[in-house]
């Protein structure tokens, strides 16, 4: 019978194969000490897990210690969850950790867990419960531990963004024994003495049992039924706690509360320095408009000019004087003269014409009269002819024999008539 | 200035004033009212801002207050 040789290679492989196929190694829960504790520089976590009496290799990758809410150490009793499979280089099995807290406090997470979502079905933590915070509180009180470094924190920046603020300490025990009735002890005093108008309640950072108080449901309710708006100070910046959801506004650490409890001097400062800037601004420009309005009527030409204003009347009052001039007694006498004058003169012009007209007229009359003046005819060699005086003008004025007188200009004869012939001559 | 005002009226006074004069719907006698007293409330009000150089701590302790002064831990 012919035998079959593997690969070491191969066995490893065959054995990784049945580990990550085994459904109980897929998802192992352990609980155990941590013993040779290595932080990798690539930030993943070797160490031990062992018992009493036994003990395993186990690794958490880097990118799983996100999650770790505690510093691991030799020593540090956890809870882990994970899975068991092969290193084939090595050869060697070990717990791949995928979570893991520190004993005990696995109670707490689920206490937590369970607190906070009962509270948030009652809703202590709707926005609607929270109260504004004041913007420039006269007194803040503080709720945490005279002696720790959230109290100085506190105290110090209060001091240099607002010093026109009280400080009150309200001191109380923020860890172990008695902690959580001594927080809610004096927020119910804080809101009977009304002493102060915001709260701060908080400390510093710490483990998650230090912090615990801040997850119980007395201070939650505390919180929740104080009067005066809280603003929650636990130093923690990643976890919130239960106070955290109900306090009105929450901040990672004390420090950042005192910055959230009151404004900024230098920014109030500014703010004030422009408010006087913005008003003196519009002040002036009040009374520049004002004054723009005052000159544009004062430049009105009544103002400038004012004669001018009584110009036109005075061209008015010109016009009437000069007409009643015209119309006063003298005046109408002397226009009356004029007229006079003027109607002599054209009379006499007339007149004149009339005469010369009247002169022409006769001149050509005597012309005309010189023309058939009979003397004159006479020069050029026609007679005047009469018979007893009567100057003869037809034939039938005559008969044979008459005597009649023949008158030529220089002198006359007398003659018989011998025959006398009517008709053309 | 009338009966001790706090800082935050005088700022709160101030702002109305500056709003106000904005308005441009003042008289000028209002104007000049307005604008005195905005200049009295902004002195006012950085006078308040820096007369406090020390915040005033008090401990309440057994229902009284006493001066409270930080111890450090270290």
């Amino acid at each position: 019978m012919e035998r079959t040789y593997l690969t070491v290679t191969a066995l490893n492989r065959y054995l990784k194969f049945k580990f990550d196929n085994d459904s109980e190694l897929k998802n192992v829960l352990l609980k155990a000490e941590i013993s040779n504790f290595k932080r990798h520089s690539r930030g993943h976590l070797y160490f031990t897990l062992k018992d009493q009496s036994s003990q395993i290799s186990a690794v958490m990758f880097a990118r799983e210690t996100q999650s770790l809410k505690f510093n691991p150490t030799d020593g540090s009793k956890v809870i882990i969850e994970g899975y068991v499979s092969i290193y084939e280089p090595y050869g060697t099995y070990q717990v791949y950790v995928t979570r893991m807290v520190t004993d005990g406090v696995g109670d707490l997470y689920v206490a937590y867990e369970k607190l906070k979502s009962d509270l948030e079905q009652q809703g202590l933590f709707t926005d609607l419960h929270k109260k504004p915070i004041p913007l420039y509180p006269k007194a803040v009180g503080v709720i945490t531990s005279p002696t720790g470094a959230a109290v100085r924190d506190v105290i110090h920046v209060i001091g240099h963004r607002y010093p026109l603020t009280k400080i009150i300490v309200y001191p109380a025990l923020v860890q172990g024994t008695g902690a959580t009735s001594s927080i809610v002890k004096q927020i119910e005093k804080a809101n009977s003495d009304q002493l102060v108008d915001t709260l701060i309640v908080g400390r510093g950072g710490g483990s998650i049992e230090d912090l615990w108080s801040f997850n119980e449901e007395s201070v939650a309710r505390a919180v929740y039924n104080s009067k005066i708006p809280i603003i929650s100070a636990v130093g923690h910046e990643t976890d919130f706690t239960i106070a955290d959801f109900v306090a009105d506004k929450r901040a990672a650490t004390p420090s950042q509360a005192a910055e959230l409890a009151v404004p900024d001097k230098r920014a109030l400062l500014s703010t004030v320095v422009d408010l006087t800037h913005k008003s003196t601004i519009l002040f002036e420009q009040k009374i520049s408009s004002l004054k723009k309005r005052t000159e544009n009527s004062t430049k009105s030409i009544v103002f400038t000019d004012p004669s001018r204003m009584f110009q036109t009347k005075e061209l008015k009052t010109d016009h009437f004087i000069e007409r009643l001039i015209q119309q006063s007694p003298i005046q109408v006498l002397k226009k009356n003269d004029e007229h006079l004058v003027e109607f002599q003169r054209r009379m006499k012009y007339a007149f004149v014409n009339s005469i010369r007209a009247y002169e022409s007229q006769f001149f050509r009359q005597v012309d005309k009269l010189e023309l058939s003046n009979p003397l004159s005819m006479m020069k050029k060699g026609f007679s005047l002819i009469s018979k007893d005086d009567q100057i003869l003008t037809s034939v039938d004025q005559i008969k044979v024999g008459d005597l009649l007188t023949t008158k030529l200009k220089d002198g006359r004869f007398y003659s018989v008539v011998k025959d006398i012939e009517k008709g053309e001559i | 200035m009338e009966e001790k005002k706090t800082f935050e009226h005088a700022l709160e006074e101030l702002e109305k004033i500056v709003k106000e004069l904005e308005s441009g719907s003042l008289s000028l006698e209002d104007s000049v009212k307005k604008y005195h007293k905005g200049t009295e409330l902004a002195a006012f009000c950085s006078k308040e801002l820096k007369r406090a150089e020390d915040v005033v701590v008090k401990l309440m302790n057994q229902n009284t207050l006493t001066d409270f002064n930080v111890v450090d831990e270290e």
